[in-house]
């Protein structure tokens, strides 16, 4: 039973599912914490898209197939996940923040951009955390969350606003 | 009488008694369960937990000490969680059989929340005999989730708190301060 | 391409970070739940393979005796300590959202 998912492979890849978790999970993770930040929301959802991803191993062609499966079901899920606990009314952004994770030397700052970011509307935010963790262009993004380049653009610029605005830093000229 | 007509009721006798548990679930679950998407079924007994606990002993983490200190009080963790593509996949009718059976006079419902709006409802009961913890059962109704978790054995609030933190389980779950109006059993048959 | 100095900061501020160590270990728990539920549910649609189960559990469990009981010991351990991990997990996942939804009151 436990010997099964170590020799499960993907098709094209041959790389095996153990292989893959050990891979992809910080990007998994973190793409899911720095959205709902929430560690133990965040380990959650990405336990649950290894999950769907070991069901869906067979129809993974390549690599970068793989890592594309992955944003898009992580970013996917994570949205549902706030979603529902925009819903519950769960403890607002300021008392969710990660008691666990004590602040290194400039970790305040990168604490309070984490927060900020985790205020955003949730599109804005998708948009910041592919773009800023994953390094990705906009025709990237919009292609992984089904929407128009312009779309993303759009809320790149209205999410930078919004979080120059909240951080009080001042635009290079 | 051939020895394999002993082996057989022998066999069926203990793995009927594997798969006992104070709480019967009923079989309509098995129906919903090949509607799901995901579906995890733990059923683990006195013996298996106990085998789990030589396994987390070489673990050493804290939280594998914790986890083990909760199993040496169990005497079983049952669990039936399954998820729906979409809501409305098991009705009312699924899970009255379950509440039926926490019913009886060793069951307290020490948590019952209800939310009209998002469509979830969670129930805890703690199950005490002779004065003594016997059990806590937790039953999740959600729009694509049902989850059943039936912790039997002596586990008390304390136990939880030690877990707390670990496993999403918050602090100060024992329910006299989370629910102080919730505590007396409604509408319970005596 | 060049960025501004805020640009930079959530650069660093969203660099990726590794989960809680185990993960790998908890998904691989999870993965064999589901397995295992799947084999179940295979088997108790035909109830009268149950005696056939049953039976073969008894044979299961002789073999075991004879080809090598450390490991299947070994493997029978591992796969329930990963299903008491998952059964917590779940536990406490339910009891976040009576506990949020208490607080809400």
């Amino acid at each position: 039973m436990m010997a099964s998912t170590s020799v499960a492979e993907s098709a094209a890849s041959g790389i095996s599912f153990d292989r893959l978790v050990e891979t992809h999970q910080a990007m998994v993770f973190s793409l899911a914490y720095h959205f709902l930040h929430d560690r133990a929301a965040a380990e959650e959802v990405a336990q649950d898209v290894f999950l769907q991803l070991y069901s869906h191993l067979e129809e993974m062609v390549s690599p970068v197939h793989v890592v594309f499966w992955l944003r898009k079901v992580t970013a996917n899920r994570s949205i549902d996940e706030a979603r529902r606990r925009q819903r519950r009314a769960e403890v607002g952004i300021e008392a969710a923040g990660d008691p666990a994770s004590p602040p290194e030397a400039d970790g305040w700052m990168n604490l309070r951009l984490r927060r900020l970011v985790a205020s955003l509307p949730e599109r804005q935010r998708m948009v910041i955390i592919l773009r800023y963790q994953e390094d990705l262009e906009p025709v990237e993004i919009a292609r992984l969350l089904d929407v128009s380049v312009n779309t993303v653009k759009s809320q790149l610029q209205r999410a930078l606003t919004l979080l120059r605005e909240k951080a009080g830093v001042e635009k290079r000229a | 009488m051939k020895p394999i007509y002993w082996v057989a009721p022998v066999v069926l006798a203990v793995t009927l008694a594997a798969h006992g548990q104070q709480i019967q679930i009923p079989a309509s679950w098995d129906q919903l369960a090949a509607k799901a998407e995901e579906v995890d079924n733990v059923m683990l007994d006195k013996n298996m937990l106990g085998l789990a606990a030589k396994f987390m002993k070489d673990d050493n983490d804290q939280d594998s000490v914790e986890v083990n200190r909760l199993l040496g009080k169990l005497n079983g963790i049952y669990v039936r969680h399954l998820e729906f593509k979409n809501p409305g996949e098991f009705t009312q009718a699924d899970v009255e059989p379950v509440r039926a059976q926490l019913q009886g006079p060793e069951w307290t419902r020490i948590v019952d929340v209800k939310d009209k709006n998002t469509k979830e409802n969670v129930v805890i009961y703690t199950r005490t005999v002779n004065g003594k913890s016997a059990g806590l059962v937790i039953l999740a109704e959600e729009p694509t989730e049902l989850t059943f978790v039936h912790l039997d054995g002596s586990i008390d609030p304390q136990d939880l708190d030690r877990l707390s933190g670990n496993f999403g389980i918050p602090k100060d779950v024992h329910a006299p301060k989370a629910n102080p109006d919730k505590q007396k059993p409604t509408g319970e048959k005596p | 391409m060049t960025m501004d100095p805020l640009e930079e900061q959530l650069k660093h501020a969203l660099r990726r970070e590794q989960p809680r160590a185990g993960f790998a270990g908890r998904v691989r728990a999870r993965v064999a739940v589901r397995e295992e539920t799947a084999r179940r549910a295979g088997w108790s649609s035909l109830p009268q393979l149950r005696w056939v189960v049953a039976i073969l559990l008894c044979v299961g469990v002789v073999a075991g005796v004879l080809y090598g009981h450390g490991k299947v010991e070994h493997a029978r351990g591992e796969a329930a300590k990963q299903q008491v991990y998952v059964a917590l997990r779940l536990a406490g996942t339910k009891m976040q959202l009576a506990e949020s939804k208490v607080r809400n009151f």
